[in-house]
C-alpha cells in the first residue's frame, strides 16, 4: 500500500531523534529555566520539525520553513530587522553621558579575536568559521546570526544555540571572573555622576553615528543602520507608532521566523559531529575572555584617569544588553549595597553591540 | 533638619516602603525604583521620620528627583 | 596563519579606532547640543 511505504517512521534514523532530544532539551530549558525562552522555544521546535523524516520542511525552492530561512536569514532581511526593534528599544542616554566609557565596549570585543585566532590556529576550524564561532564572545545574537549566515551558514544553528544559550547564563558566568578579577576596594568604587543628557542629542547622534561607522566599516551599515534608524524613530518623539511597531509587533513577527528556521538548520547528520562540542566550548571561552578584557581594560584606563571607574563595569561591555548590566548592579551592592551602577554599566553595554556590529563588519570586509 | 531622599537612578517607582510619620534609621528600605527590569532598593540616607514623599507608585522619576524628606 | 594574523590585528584595530571615533562624535555632540554649565569628566 503506498500509504504505509510513504509513511515518515519507515525513514527515521538514530540521528532524527537524538535531535529531537536536543530540541525537547531547548524546549525544557526555555519552559523551566526561562532561557532565552523568546528564541530557545522557537528554535527548539524548529529543530524537532527538521528531524521529521520526508516532511521536507527544509527542502530548498519548495520547504515551508525553508523559505522563511532563505528570505529571512539568507537573504539577511531578519537580523537587521530586530536591530531596528532594538534601537528602538535602546536609550543611549547612559552612554552619551559617559563617553570614556564606551572604550569598555570595545575591550569586552577582545575576547571575540582571542577565540577566533584559538578556533583558527589550534581547533582546526577555517578562517571563515572560526570568524562566526569569535563572533559569539560578542554575546549580540542577531550579529552572530548575521555574521555566521554569510561566512559559514553550515555552522549557523550551533553558533545561535551556543551564543543564546551563554547569554542566559551571563548571571553565571560572569560573576566569578569579575570577583577573581577584581579587588574589594575596587568594587567599591562610586562613580561620579553622569550629566545630563539633552533631548537634542540624542536626536543628532544616531544620525551621526551612522554616518562615521558605515564609512569606517562599510559592511557593517545593513545592522548599523537599522539599529539607529529604530533609535532615531525613538528619541525623535514624533512617530511613536513606529518606534511602537518596530520594537514589538515587528520584532516580534521576525523573531518568530528567525527562532524556527534557526531550528531548522539543524538536522541530524550535520549537526550531530565533534565539532558543535568544540563550538560550544569556544563560545564559553569567548565569553570569559570577554568578560576578562573588559574588567582589565577598565582597570588599565583607571591607571591614567583621575575619576576612577569601577572595573566590574568592564564586564558590561559584552553586549547582552541588558543582563550584564544587572550582573554588574549585582556585584557591586554586594559589597556596598549604596552602589548604583546600573546606569553606568549600560552605556558600555550598548557601546558593546556597536562594537560587536564593528568586529562583525571587519570580519566581513576580509573574509568575505 | 529635614534631609531629601533622592533617586539614586532614573526608573518606575514598583513600592514605597514607608508612610509619612514612620521612623526609619540608616539603611532601611524606602523605595524601590525598577529599572531595566530590576528592582533596586533605596536606603535612607540617615536616620529620621519620613516628613513627605514626593512620589507614588508607578510614578517614572529621573536620576536625582527628590522622593521623599526626612526629619 | 598570516591570514588569521592579519584579520586579529586589523580587527583589534578597527574597533578601538570604531570606538575612539564614536567618542569624538559624543563629545563633539556634547559640546555642540548637550547643556555646556555640567560637564561629566
Amino acid at each position: 500500500m503506498p500509504f504505509l511505504e510513504a509513511m515518515g517512521i519507515l525513514y527515521l534514523t538514530p540521528n532524527m531523534i537524538t535531535m529531537w532530544l536536543i530540541g525537547l532539551l531547548l524546549i525544557y530549558l526555555a519552559v523551566k529555566k526561562q532561557y532565552e525562552p523568546l528564541l530557545l522555544l522557537p528554535i527548539g521546535f524548529g529543530i524537532i520539525i527538521a528531524n521529521l523524516p520526508e516532511a521536507g520542511l527544509m527542502k530548498p525552492d519548495t520547504g515551508l520553513i525553508w523559505l522563511f530561512y532563505h528570505f529571512g536569514i539568507e537573504w539577511e532581511v531578519i537580523p537587521p530587522l530586530i536591530f531596528l526593534g532594538l534601537g528602538a528599544m535602546t536609550d543611549f542616554g547612559p552612554m552619551l553621558a559617559q563617553p570614556r566609557l564606551i572604550f569598555l565596549g570595545a575591550g569586552a570585543q577582545v575576547g571575540v579575536y582571542v577565540t577566533f585566532f584559538v578556533a583558527y590556529a589550534f581547533m582546526g576550524f577555517s578562517l571563515k568559521e572560526a570568524a562566526s564561532i569569535g563572533i559569539i564572545g560578542g554575546a549580540d545574537g542577531p550579529t552572530t546570526i548575521f555574521l555566521a549566515s554569510k561566512l559559514a551558514p553550515h555552522l549557523l544553528g550551533a553558533v545561535a544555540v551556543a551564543g543564546y544559550s551563554y547569554m542566559a547564563m551571563v548571571p553565571f558566568i560572569q560573576p566569578p571572573i569579575m570577583r577573581l578579577l577584581t579587588t574589594d576596594a575596587e568594587r567599591r568604587i562610586r562613580m561620579k555622576k553622569s550629566r545630563k543628557v539633552t533631548q537634542r542629542e540624542k536626536i543628532i547622534f544616531p544620525i551621526t553615528a551612522t554616518i562615521v561607522i558605515v564609512l569606517l566599516v562599510p559592511a557593517s551599515a545593513p545592522l548599523i543602520s537599522m539599529f539607529m534608524l529604530g533609535n532615531l524613530f525613538r528619541e525623535s518623539g514624533v512617530v511613536g507608532r513606529l518606534s511602537d511597531t518596530a520594537q514589538n509587533a515587528l520584532m516580534n513577527i521576525v523573531t518568530i521566523f528567525l527562532g524556527v528556521s534557526i531550528g531548522a538548520t539543524m538536522d541530524g547528520d550535520h549537526f550531530l559531529q565533534k565539532q558543535v562540542i568544540y563550538i560550544f566550548l569556544l563560545g564559553l571561552v569567548a565569553f570569559m575572555a570577554s568578560t576578562a578584557s573588559g574588567v582589565l581594560l577598565a582597570k588599565f584606563m583607571n591607571l591614567f584617569t583621575k575619576n576612577k571607574i569601577n572595573p566590574l563595569i568592564g564586564a558590561a561591555g559584552v553586549s547582552a544588553v541588558p543582563m550584564s548590566a544587572r550582573v554588574v548592579q549585582k556585584e557591586g551592592s554586594r559589597v556596598d549595597k549604596k552602589n548604583y551602577l546600573l546606569m553606568f554599566a549600560m552605556g558600555p553595554n550598548i557601546a558593546g553591540v556597536i562594537g560587536t556590529v564593528i568586529a562583525a563588519g571587519i570580519f566581513l570586509t576580509m573574509l568575505q | 533638619m529635614a534631609e531629601k531622599v533622592l533617586a539614586p537612578l532614573a526608573g518606575n517607582i514598583w513600592e514605597i516602603l514607608v508612610k509619612v510619620g514612620d521612623k526609619v534609621q540608616e539603611d532601611d528600605e524606602l523605595v524601590i525604583i525598577e529599572a531595566l527590569k530590576m528592582e533596586n532598593p533605596v536606603y535612607s540616607p540617615c536616620d529620621g521620620v519620613i516628613k513627605e514623599i514626593k512620589v507614588s507608585k508607578g510614578e517614572q522619576v529621573q536620576e536625582d528627583a527628590v522622593l521623599m524628606i526626612l526629619e | 596563519m598570516e591570514e588569521a594574523f592579519k584579520v586579529f590585528v586589523n580587527g583589534f584595530a578597527g574597533v578601538f579606532c570604531g570606538m575612539a571615533i564614536l567618542y569624538l562624535v559624543i563629545k563633539l555632540l556634547s559640546f555642540a547640543a548637550g547643556k555646556a554649565e555640567k560637564s561629566g569628566e
